[in-house]
């Protein structure tokens, strides 16, 4: 559809109704057909270079603009990610940025409400309070937390504020909840984060195993990509280890659904019979890892008879899968959330690298793991220490990689604030709980939905002497609790770069400007630096950069050396083609499509971003075991036996929950709710649950459920089958800010607890119980009043009247506390 | 010989890293992480007393005086927060190093008894030890700092 000119509204498909698009089959690397997906709302005068930010594909995309309005995209044909497609949210989800209810201005809390402030009110008001609270309770009161949508400029900016000005370990961004546990699972095994291979691999694979990743939902392109080699040439097996029936699960040639919490159960159980069927590389495994008669130790306790007792999957089906990963000569394995967020997410997610590595199928065309992450940024919080390591995926407790920091940054190691391990956010909650932790700033996360017990983070976030700082687009839950809000740019509206789950590094650059006095995260972040007066030792300006591209050169120098390496990259690289995979330097100057080749990894004590840890008790590995047994370039097999989880379905609580996404939303809905057609293909909560259970508690489609655990209560429509019994699936977007409803929120019900290991929170498994209920009371009065207006047959004005009187009806009177259900408007995380 | 002895001490002091790890637990529940795993470490410890009492009766008892007494209880504060976290996993982890030692102690002097269960015993459970002692030692290095400089 290049150069066609559009008189009106215009889409190349209807992504909603047929999410994935027409088949474009295909076999072999760098075959897969070129399909340009577009939407425009009007002619474009203009296109800008992008990608997508609806999840972490990294489609390349162009923004069309007209009279500086975004008005189209259209995808990026000579992008090798997407060769032109985009997913539903791709298409719609941009449409959010010109929503009427973007932040335009800064807000400062007077008294019970939060009023309109000018920029220098509001700075001046945070960094006064900062300095305060750093001088007299120190900078360990002081904490950062991020979202997953950011661009790496803004990231390594906020690192190098948060741990060498401020100096505190508070740091930490919201890929704590989604993919830290792949993270981690990657230091366990390879010693560092990097995802080992890259989708071309899907190009030419044998066999595509999926555990935990609801990728046909979740990674709209990447399964289109996977359908398309389904349907070509010499279509890969495909098996999918996921306790509901997902799109993905029937297209499977072997789909297991084991209880929530069973993961590494199952996965022990199919390295027990691959290692039984002595399909195993012991060449590979002789000269690339350590650790072989431990983990056959443990497995061989994981009989498939076994299996089923714990699991529930079949015996049979178990077979069946071992038979595929067993026989197939080359895999790819993607890894998502239903691991990442079940208990012992980092040793189920260790024991998806243990099938590579003892098969040998690392490091070459078809074979990789791809522990994924999920936000479009999520990998560069990583890499530039805004979760959990050091900048370049360096190792806290290895003093020469501080050093190489500090000198880089022309500081004293000891302002470095690497005495001991980053502060998960899970820790930060105890932390203000209990009066330590006083100022915590929130840039483009909405952790007042996103956490699990919603009961507990309100009262947190609502904590007398807690100032929270909210720096997003939107009025979101939590800005509802700020004392100080800064309004920022989105995408399209500033300029940055982001890696996708493969490492390929892509370039947005600024399209259209920020609505109001809104401004870019890093504008805001530059401007706190230069305000704070942070210097380094020369008494120069610690942060020396003015501008995203500063920012990028900056990280340039930050990675060169390290895993991550971006040395050879820059803006002018990465404008006009299609993204570029990291390392990229002079021995890779066209970026490394796979790591592992030689089969060296990054295991030197010298090297390795984490001595790793026990992975029953979470110890970590001190400096000193780990250089005893340095596996200089070794993989580690790293064995974990089956624990079950504390919590589990008894007579009061008879079912599991687990939930999810749903292919229209992204995160909590920020974005995607502010497009009529992904609201509207989704528009509300829904509780799924089994036939064999609907019968039981004589549940009908639709009717309205009541699903309660020991933390709290939530109310949605039910949906019946695609779902085993005893399971019952709520999607996690939907927040509780809409007055029709009462709570609907998924995390009202989820348990406070953690991965140890990667202290990524268990989202993903509670016991519940569920009873039907009433409609809730605000969707009872709208439909009296819709009913009404049928009978009056009023036109539009009428019926905008009656959904007023509806509203105010849902609310009782007004709201007490920000954020209760039945207040706020329904909104969420920024995507940036 | 006073093996016997050696073993009752072990079994004491077990009995009582056992009852430390439950009060961590119950008193800072507020980190469910760390009360799940100091809850699972407390069974390791009253598996281990349990399993030292096949050994206790192998061997007669000797003529010292009553040890037990010499050998002061260690107590957690039991006070919450995380000032009392770093207190509580501080008494933890002199109970952890002890019981360590022991282990070791006894691993020794299995083997020069040439008392092959006893000797796999300790390879075993002692490696238990030294995985409770890692894990106290890293829940120390977490909450030190906040809990000393900034906590209430």
């Amino acid at each position: 559809m290049f150069g066609t000119q559009i008189t009106e509204s215009y889409e190349s498909r209807d992504s909603i109704a047929h999410i994935w698009g027409y088949r474009t089959p295909y076999a072999g690397q760098g075959q897969w057909p070129v399909r340009v997906d577009e939407r425009a709302l009007a002619d474009a005068d203009h296109w800008v270079q992008s990608a997508c930010v609806f999840c972490s594909n990294g489609c390349g995309l162009d923004i069309g603009v007209r009279d500086g309005r975004m008005v189209a995209v259209r995808g990026r044909a000579r992008d090798w990610g997407n060769r032109g497609r985009l997913g539903p949210k791709g298409l719609h989800g941009w449409e959010a940025n010109m929503s009427p209810d973007r932040l335009t201005r800064p807000l400062v809390r007077r008294g019970a409400s939060l009023r309109e402030a000018t920029w220098e009110e509001a700075m001046s008001l945070l960094v006064g309070r900062m300095q305060e609270v750093c001088s007299t309770a120190s900078s360990l009161a002081v904490a950062f937390y991020v979202g997953g949508q950011l661009f790496l400029e803004d990231y390594y900016t906020l690192a190098v504020i948060a741990l060498a000005g401020v100096g505190t370990p508070h740091l930490d961004a919201s890929v704590r909840l989604s993919t830290a546990a792949g993270a981690a699972a990657l230091m366990e095994s390879f010693g560092s984060e990097g995802q080992p291979g890259c989708y071309d691999d899907i190009d030419v694979t044998d066999a595509l195993l999926h555990v935990g990743h609801n990728v046909a939902e979740q990674h709209t392109v990447l399964w289109a990509r996977i359908l398309d080699r389904r349907h070509g040439p010499k279509p890969p097996r495909l098996v999918v280890i996921d306790p509901r029936t997902t799109p993905a699960a029937r297209e499977a040639d072997v789909h297991l659904a084991p209880r929530p919490g069973t993961n590494v159960a199952v996965l022990n159980g199919l390295l027990h019979l691959v290692i039984r069927a002595g399909r195993v590389d012991h060449a590979f495994i002789d000269a690339h890892t350590v650790g072989f008669a431990r983990l056959k130790g443990v497995v061989e306790g994981w009989p498939p008879e076994r299996v089923e007792a714990v699991s529930g999957v079949p015996v049979g089906a178990l077979r069946a899968a071992a038979e595929v990963l067993g026989a197939t000569p080359s895999l790819v394995s993607t890894v998502l959330l239903g691991v990442y967020q079940s208990p012992q997410a980092t040793a189920a997610a260790v024991q998806v690298n243990n099938l590579h590595l003892i098969r040998g199928l690392i490091g070459r065309p078809g074979c990789g793991v791809l522990q994924m992450s999920g936000q479009p940024a999520g990998a560069n919080a990583h890499e530039t220490g805004c979760a959990g390591a050091l900048p370049g995926f360096r190792n806290w407790a290895n003093p020469v990689h501080v050093n190489q920091l500090a000198q880089l940054w022309k500081v004293d190691p000891l302002r470095i604030a690497a005495w001991g391990p980053p502060t998960p956010v899970v820790d930060m909650l105890r932390y203000i709980e209990e009066g330590s932790l006083r100022m915590l700033w929130v840039i483009g996360s909405n952790p007042a939905v996103s956490l699990p017990d919603l009961t507990r983070v309100r009262a947190v976030l609502d904590q007398p002497g807690l100032l929270l700082v909210v720096q997003d687009a939107f009025m979101t839950e939590t800005a509802r609790y700020a004392d100080i809000v800064l309004p920022a740019a989105l995408w399209g509206e500033k300029t940055g770069t982001f890696t996708s789950a493969d490492r390929t590094v892509h370039i947005s650059y600024t399209a259209v400007s920020p609505p109001g006095e809104a401004r870019p995260d890093l504008d805001i972040l530059l401007e706190f630096a230069q305000r704070m007066n942070f210097r380094n030792r020369d008494g120069e300006p610690l942060i020396g950069w003015r501008d995203p591209e500063g920012a990028f050169e900056a990280w340039k120098a930050c990675s060169a050396g390290r895993p991550c390496d971006y040395s050879g990259l820059s803006y002018a690289r990465l404008s006009g083609g299609p993204g570029i995979r990291w390392p990229c330097n002079e021995q890779f100057p066209d970026g490394r499509p796979r790591l592992y080749t030689d089969g060296v990894f990054y295991t030197a004590a010298s090297d390795c971003e984490s001595y790793g840890h026990d992975l029953l008790t979470a110890a970590p590995v001190t400096a000193a075991e780990y250089c005893l047994a340095d596996p200089r370039g070794r993989a580690l097999l790293k064995a974990a036996d089956y624990t079950p989880p504390p919590e589990q379905p008894d007579s009061e609580y008879p079912l599991w929950l687990t939930t999810g996404r749903v292919v229209y939303h992204w995160l909590t809905r920020t974005k995607t709710a502010r497009s009529r057609e992904l609201s509207a293909a989704a528009p509300d909560a829904f509780v799924q649950v089994s036939d064999e259970d609907a019968a039981r508690y004589r549940i009908a489609d639709g009717q309205w459920l009541e699903v309660r655990s020991r933390r709290g209560r939530a109310v949605a429509r039910a949906r019946v089958g695609q779902i085993e019994p005893g399971l019952v699936f709520m999607p996690f977007h939907y927040g509780n800010g809409d007055p029709k409803h009462g709570p609907r929120a998924a995390n009202e019900l989820t348990l406070n607890d953690w991965d140890p290991v990667s202290k990524e929170p268990w989202l993903k498994c509670a016991a519940v119980r569920i009873r039907r209920a009433q409609e809730p009371a605000g969707i009872r009065r709208l439909l009296w009043l819709a009913g009404l207006r049928r009978a009056l047959g009023g036109g539009h004005i009428l019926h905008s009247l009656a959904l007023q009187i509806a509203r105010l009806f849902a609310k009782g009177g007004g709201r007490a506390h920000p954020g209760v259900p039945g207040a706020a408007a329904d909104a969420g995380a920024a995507a940036r | 010989m006073h093996i016997r002895a050696y073993l009752e001490l072990l079994q004491m002091r077990e009995q009582q890293l056992a009852e430390a790890l439950v009060a961590l637990a119950e008193d800072h529940a507020d980190a469910p992480d760390l009360a799940a795993t100091s809850r699972r470490l407390a069974r390791w410890s009253g598996q281990h007393a349990q399993a030292l009492q096949v050994f206790v009766g192998r061997y007669p008892p000797g003529e010292e005086p009553d040890l037990a007494a010499a050998v002061p209880p260690l107590a957690p504060a039991r006070f919450s927060g995380n000032y009392g976290l770093v207190h509580d996993l501080q008494i933890v982890w002199l109970l952890v190093q002890d019981v360590q030692a022991r282990w070791e102690v006894l691993r020794q002097v299995s083997w020069a008894l040439r008392d092959r269960e006893l000797f796999a015993a300790c390879e075993e459970l002692g490696a238990e030890a030294r995985r409770q002692a890692a894990w106290v030692r890293a829940r120390l290095a977490e909450a030190a700092v906040q809990g000393i400089i900034a906590a209430p």
